[in-house]
């Protein structure tokens, strides 16, 4: 019994050393434990445990030792080849540097659920529309007070909004961003404040005294991270509130840039079921699917539309998994990159194996040699795997040192705007990065070994192995050229299709003007400016301060610049005209502007007028509709004179009043330069003064001269109002095609890297194969073959290699490209164009790749190569 | 005629080693036969087990510093004897002196009693 455990211990020790001790071992075991049976049992158990700590010190010994060895050896072996070490290496880190970044961000962002406790069942709660197309916009308080009340679905529901305020700290003032929501929501994401307390239901109720959770961030820069913060109170918008609590790191909820939380207060009575704020976001109960609590939400919109058919027409609930909400596009354009660095990965591992099999040729005799002089199979297989093991390990070292400051760079520069959980690093792509380095070099391994062992030991030693190319390597040289092509064709595909996506986007014109105008935002906050005099009057002095700097030109102030943040939509109908049935009122955005906006944008006008210095409170209120507005609402007629109603989602409320169109105005892209303009209006602030505004300012001047005077022009009106956004016109635009453009501009650098592997993959497989034949071509041209039909040959055999190859690829792209639309601008995912010049282009690599090396070796005397041999 | 390698690279010899060199001095011996003969000349205090014996001889074989014999006639084939070769000897030799050197050191300054 004991011997047979011993036996069994001894399997730790590496093989050959069993082969040639553990009979004696084993004998030399039985006497010492029959001695130590007899002295007793502390003798035995003494005896038991320093044979297997023994056994196991001396096979860890071994095995290092054989290790340390076979590195050394191998090492050896590869510096001797130092060109074929060097470009091996290379190629691999090429191709597993960018690997390494992309496997990381595939699984910080796309794999990896959020970190929140049981995150697979937070989901975010939208209404949507789908008969008006429209989708994910947010809820109303009453309607989201219902929701909550009657929903069985949920085991926590929270509503919340972004808010933005003016933190007076330290230095200037400054806006810094919030969230504004439901105690709930604490518990609905499950998480605990490090300090204090988070917010509670009584922080909500009507009166309560105001209390501040601060974000990590925010606890950190303005407080130095002190734990006696609790207690003490701060002033945000000028208001005191005290500090209740603080979050910990890295919350990036609903996003990063969340530094404080405050409660909301849901007033059913104030609340207006048509004004849709609300974002929400539940905790899904235990076993009930999206898809289940979809449709139970459903019912209870439902019923809520047959209640108030007037503001709830036609709005159904949308659910939406946090993480899919969360990721945005971010998950496609990741997926996209990982296919891209798959096919440069495949590329450059494909090439250094048919580097591999060129080797392992030569090696063949030096094998050969070896075992004829005593290595065994087992010590020379052993070699062979720590050889390549060194050779991937090298090429894994030099991809971290390439992967490191890469992905440093592409999420300092928010290359992707990818979500905040991308900017870790974490293990698991560095555990996977060593386990692909040992499946490499074992393959890689594999693949020297059959080919070195290939047919007997003899034939090798005595042959020249050069033209021993057997069936079978050509085989796999030709798989290898398969798989290059058609890596390199799906790279090449989709980076051409992102290109010319990229490239409209550039071209688009957004409607207004790009030169010359900066722009920026201030928020006006209740109680200083709570009534609409104040605000008109802030507003008034800005731009007579703004007006007054050197150099600018022409000032106007508008609710909200283009393709920001906000944005508001409303619900019309013209007036004198049947009503639409409930829920089928067209919608428009919603834009006041003051005078001079039309002017400083350059958005020119079509027909009447635009907005002047006439329009003021007490003028009579009117309306300037964008064309698409006037061709949709008023088709085949003139808009201008024509008058637009609205309504009011409070029942039993007043309209506001009806407006007459006076102008109508060229489109301009105010929400995305990649979406087609929406219908807008846009009516005179002095006639809405809302609480927040912005200001466009034109300037003779390069604008970043100005751009350092506007806070002061602000500050002279009011000390305590920060300025936020601060953009030109053109940064606003080119930021809005910034992602479009980074991920073309990857993608191209790795088709092009794909594309030159590639190129010498194919080129290096068909020099050899052409090597290898010389003595067949010479013989062939000594009795007669015109070298023209030998060329044609060799140089159509390569084609139909990469044709296969173009094949496979082009029907891998067009699985892969169907994801990508989301990502395309007026390109389509198929387009025939960029397969058909991406399959010219790599067939013409091929053909050429091909031919280069057939002419020299055609070119050789037949007499000369033949001698040779 | 054969120069007679250096025995100075393998010194000093772990404790180990060189008890099992000694229990070979005087002859060849087998596995079992070593470690009863080192257990005894140490009265039990220096006890190898089966991995570092092995360990040792598969490094001695290596260094040339002993052989394997055939086993006796009679004998279990697993059983195979080992002798030291004139290395081996020569290394066991330097190794004592080493530590005798050693000794008289000590003795030079009193940590241990003079010789009678």
């Amino acid at each position: 019994m004991a011997a047979r455990l011993y036996y069994l211990l001894l399997l730790a020790l590496p093989g050959w050393f069993r082969e040639e001790f553990a009979g004696e071992m084993t004998a030399v075991f039985r006497a010492t434990w029959r001695d130590a049976r007899r002295d007793g049992l502390p003798a035995t158990l003494a005896c038991g445990w320093h044979t297997v700590a023994d056994v196991l010190a001396l096979a860890v010994r071994l095995h290092l030792d054989a290790a340390r060895q076979d590195v050394t050896y191998a090492a050896r072996t590869l510096r001797r080849s130092p060109a074929f070490t060097t470009a091996a290496i290379a190629t691999l880190a090429v191709g597993m540097g960018p690997t390494l970044v992309v496997a990381n961000l595939l699984h910080q962002v796309v794999l990896q659920p959020l970190p929140f406790d049981e995150a697979d069942r937070l989901v975010s709660v939208w209404n949507a529309d789908p008969s008006k197309n429209r989708h994910e916009f947010p809820l109303s308080t009453p309607d989201f007070i219902d929701f909550r009340d009657q929903q069985t679905v949920f085991d926590a529901l929270a509503a919340h909004t972004g808010t933005s305020v003016a933190w007076v700290g330290a230095g200037e003032p400054r806006q810094i961003a919030g969230v504004v929501t439901t105690a709930d929501l604490f518990g609905v994401l499950r998480v605990q404040p490090v300090l204090g307390r988070p917010l509670v239901a009584a922080d909500s109720a009507p009166g309560a005294p105001r209390v501040i959770v601060l974000g990590s961030e925010l606890w950190r820069s303005e407080f130095g991270a002190r734990p006696d913060v609790i207690g003490t109170s701060v002033r945000i918008d000028g208001e005191p509130a005290e500090i209740v609590g603080v979050l910990p790191e890295n919350l990036t909820f609903p996003r990063g840039s969340a530094w404080f939380w405050v409660p909301l207060t849901l007033d059913p009575a104030a609340g207006n079921r048509g004004s849709h704020f609300l974002n929400a976001t539940g905790r899904l109960a235990a076993g009930v699917t999206v898809a289940q609590a979809e449709a139970t939400m459903n019912g209870v919109a439902r019923a809520l539309t047959e209640l108030y058919p007037q503001t709830n027409g036609g709005n159904g609930i949308e659910l939406i998994p946090l993480k899919t909400q969360l990721n945005g596009d971010a998950s496609t354009i990741i997926q996209v990159l990982a296919i891209a660095i798959a096919a440069v990965l495949l590329i450059a591992c494909a090439n250094v194996a048919s580097l591999l099999t060129v080797r392992a040729s030569l090696r063949g005799q030096e094998l050969a040699v070896r075992t004829a002089i005593g290595a065994t199979a087992r010590r020379l297989r052993r070699q062979l795997v720590a050889e390549n093991l060194l050779m991937a390990g090298a090429a894994g070292v030099l991809a971290v040192a390439i992967a490191v400051p890469l992905h440093r760079t592409l999420i300092a520069y928010r290359l992707l705007a990818l979500p905040d959980r991308a900017a870790t690093f974490g293990w698991t792509a560095f555990a996977a990065l060593a386990l692909f380095v040992v499946a490499i070099g074992v393959a890689f391994a594999a693949l020297t070994a059959r080919r070195s062992a290939h047919g007997d030991r003899m034939p090798l030693l005595t042959a020249s192995a050069r033209h021993g190319s057997s069936v079978a390597i050509a085989r796999m040289r030709q798989g290898l050229v398969v798989a290059e092509v058609a890596a390199a064709l799906v790279l090449v595909v989709v980076a051409g299709l992102m290109l010319q996506s990229a490239a409209r986007l550039t071209r688009v014109d957004p409607g207004f003007r790009t030169d010359s105008v900066i722009t920026f935002g201030v928020v006006l906050p209740s109680p200083q400016y709570s009534t609409p005099d104040a605000r008109r009057q802030f507003v008034a002095r800005a731009i007579d301060n703004l007006a007054a700097i050197p150099g600018v030109r022409q000032v106007a102030a508008g609710a909200y610049a283009p393709m920001g943040q906000m944005r508001a939509t409303r619900r019309f109908a013209p007036a004198d005209r049947p009503l639409p049935p409930p829920g089928a009122e067209p919608l428009a955005l919603d834009l006041p502007v003051g005078a001079n906006y039309f002017d400083v944008l350059g958005i020119p006008v079509v027909d009447g007028r635009v907005i002047d210095a006439r329009d003021t409170a007490d003028s009579p209120p009117v309306l300037v509709v964008s064309e698409t507005f006037a061709r949709q609402v008023f088709p085949g007629e003139r808009a201008v004179g024509k008058r637009i109603g609205f309504f009011t989602s409070r029942p039993g409320g007043t309209p506001p009043p009806a407006r007459e169109i006076v102008g109508v105005v060229r489109d301009m892209r105010h929400d995305d330069v990649s979406r087609m303009p929406y219908p807008q209006m846009y009516a005179p602030y002095e006639q809405t003064a809302w609480g927040f505004t912005s200001f466009f300012v034109r300037t003779d001047l390069d604008p970043a001269l100005v751009r350092a005077s506007l806070q002061q022009a602000i500050t002279r009106i009011d000390p305590q109002r920060p300025i936020r956004d601060v953009l030109t016109t053109a940064e606003i635009v080119s930021g809005s095609t910034a992602r479009e453009r980074a991920m073309a501009g990857m993608l191209i650098a790795l088709a092009v890297i794909a594309l030159l592997l590639a190129t010498i993959g194919l080129y290096g497989v068909s020099a050899t194969a052409s090597a290898s034949r010389a003595r067949e071509f010479a013989i062939r041209t000594a009795v007669g073959a015109q070298q023209g039909q030998l060329l044609r040959t060799i140089v159509g055999h390569g084609l139909v290699t990469a044709l296969i190859g173009v094949a496979i690829g082009a029907a891998s792209s067009a699985a892969v490209t169907r994801g990508l639309g989301s990502l395309l601008y007026e390109t389509p995912a198929r387009d025939p164009v960029t397969f058909v010049a991406t399959a010219v282009l790599l067939l013409s690599v091929a053909g050429v790749a091909t031919y280069l090396p057939a002419r020299r070796t055609l070119d050789r005397n037949p007499a000369d190569v033949l001698r040779a041999e | 005629m054969m120069r007679r390698r250096d025995p100075a690279p393998f010194l000093p010899l772990t404790p180990a080693a060189f008890h099992v060199l000694l229990a070979l001095a005087d002859g060849a011996k087998h596995g079992y036969a070593i470690l009863k003969d080192v257990e005894e000349r140490t009265a039990g205090e220096v006890r190898l087990s089966t991995g570092t014996l092995y360990g040792l001889i598969k490094r001695f074989l290596d260094d040339e510093l002993i052989v394997e014999l055939a086993p006796a006639a009679d004998d279990d084939e697993r059983r195979r004897p080992y002798k030291l070769t004139a290395l081996g000897k020569d290394v066991a030799a330097s190794e004592a002196a080493r530590l005798e050197k050693l000794v008289v050191a000590a003795r030079a300054v009193r940590l241990l009693p003079r010789q009678s």
